[in-house]
């Protein structure tokens, strides 16, 4: 009889053991994603950025920096994505929320797009985002960003390879070829992906897709980690704007 | 030449023939249990409860359903796969979760079917996290370095196997307490020795 119920005591231990275990999971899971510890830190460091280092991150600082951008000079948003070519999210991004984007507010005028490399998933990551750079001496990014993201292939499966970037690129129309190899090969805008990263990291960032929508004096700072749909863009920018 | 075929013929025949009479068999006890534990409102509602946390989990990793700044559900057509496995998925944890349940209040002498269903349920959750994109799998990389990236990567790649796999790993779970519900009879010598002392 005690052994009895000695055995149904470890039985239920072991359920108990098992659900917290689950939980946990579940917990840790449900942190690295929505994470509102890391968007607050975001935030704090936006914040700080904004005081102290004359608005870093406001659209005028950020495209003299020499960062890809659509739209015009005069929208009253910003808005900045903080992406990595190998990252399946941010292809949802691109292909779903970014077109209505473009549509609603940055052919209006309301709002500015602003690409900013953030290459987490490691060298080839770092290779697709030079020779979008490249692309951009050319004013062709936008172009590249469309087939990077519709070709994306499984991260580190060699999709991205050096050779394969440069056949992506030649599909693009009127691209001078020889001046992309050239600037490709010579590792040009190696250090300027690097600082990108750096730039993310000390903001706190922790993923990919991050998108930061603001004033273009860099004031109003919202974050959304994640590929967020477009009404969530929608309520944040309607809110920036003040028509809401 | 000729009795070797016909041999052959009634093996082929004989084993389908088990094989049929298994499959009804699993399907009559998967069914009788389902009745048995279902038909008791607590359960149904602990199932669909369950069912209903795990949706909402499945879909905010997947980053479907987002509940700030707007509450806000779509699903694009890259994502239409993901959303088939995790609704599956969570009808399965769910049914399996409250039939455990069950068998720990009801049948005192049988084991609960816990590891398959912590397996299935674990398995599920971890490959439902884009592991690389969240910042789980930025906080891998940047502390374990290439061993993490190439963890994350296996992850992200083979999302969807891992995610199968957990769904194959759940319907065994269902299947094993069914057939532990509908085959047991165990005899609960505490009750017994209280009854009949």
């Amino acid at each position: 009889m005690d052994m009895n119920r000695g055995h149904d005591i470890a039985e239920k231990i072991k359920v108990l053991a098992s659900f917290v275990v689950v939980i946990t999971a579940i917990y840790v899971g449900v942190l690295s994603i929505s994470s509102p510890n890391q968007m607050n830190a975001a935030m704090i460091r936006l914040s700080a950025n904004t005081a102290n280092n004359n608005n870093k991150i406001s659209f005028h600082n950020l495209v003299l920096g020499g960062s890809p951008f659509l739209g015009k000079f005069s929208a009253p948003v910003t808005i900045v994505e903080f992406g990595d070519f190998q990252c399946d999210r941010c292809a949802r991004f691109a292909k779903y929320t970014e077109p209505q984007l473009n549509q609603t507010y940055i052919q209006t005028g309301t709002a500015n797009l602003v690409f900013k490399y953030f290459p987490i998933y490691g060298p080839d990551s770092i290779s697709a985002a030079m020779a979008a750079q490249c692309t951009n001496d050319q004013g062709k990014f936008w172009k590249y960003y469309d087939i990077l993201f519709k070709d994306q292939g499984p991260p580190n499966f060699g999709w991205a390879s050096k050779e394969n970037l440069k056949k992506f690129a030649s599909q693009i129309p009127g691209i001078d070829i020889q001046k992309f190899n050239s600037c490709f090969d010579s590792q040009k805008y190696l250090s300027f992906v690097q600082k990108d990263f750096a730039f993310a990291t000390s903001l706190g960032l922790q993923g990919t897709p991050t998108i930061v929508i603001e004033k273009s004096d860099g004031s109003s700072s919202q974050i959304l980690p994640g590929a967020y749909p477009f009404p969530s863009f929608k309520a944040i920018i309607d809110k920036v704007t003040g028509s809401v | 030449m000729r009795i070797t075929t016909s041999l052959n013929n009634l093996r082929l025949e004989k084993t389908m023939k088990i094989i049929r009479t298994a499959v009804f068999v699993s399907l009559l006890s998967i069914i009788t249990s389902s009745r048995l534990v279902f038909c008791r409102w607590p359960y149904l509602v602990l199932g669909a409860a369950v069912t209903i946390l795990f949706w909402i989990i499945f879909n905010v990793f997947d980053q479907l359903l987002f509940f700030s700044p707007v509450m806000t559900f779509y699903l694009p057509d890259d994502a239409v796969q993901g959303f088939i496995i995790s609704n599956i998925t969570s009808v399965l944890v769910g049914a399996v979760i409250s039939m455990n349940l069950y068998v720990i209040r009801h049948s005192k002498g049988l084991k609960p079917g816990i590891l398959s269903l912590f397996s299935g349920s674990t398995m599920s959750v971890l490959s439902s996290t884009c592991a690389s994109c969240s910042s789980l799998g930025f906080l891998l990389i940047s502390t374990f370095g290439g061993l993490a990236v190439t963890a994350s990567t296996f992850l992200t790649n083979y999302q969807m196997p891992l995610r199968v796999i957990s769904i194959l790993l759940l319907i065994w779970a269902y299947y094993s307490i069914s057939r532990k519900l509908t085959r047991s009879c165990v005899l609960d010598y505490a009750f017994s020795t209280k009854k009949y002392s």
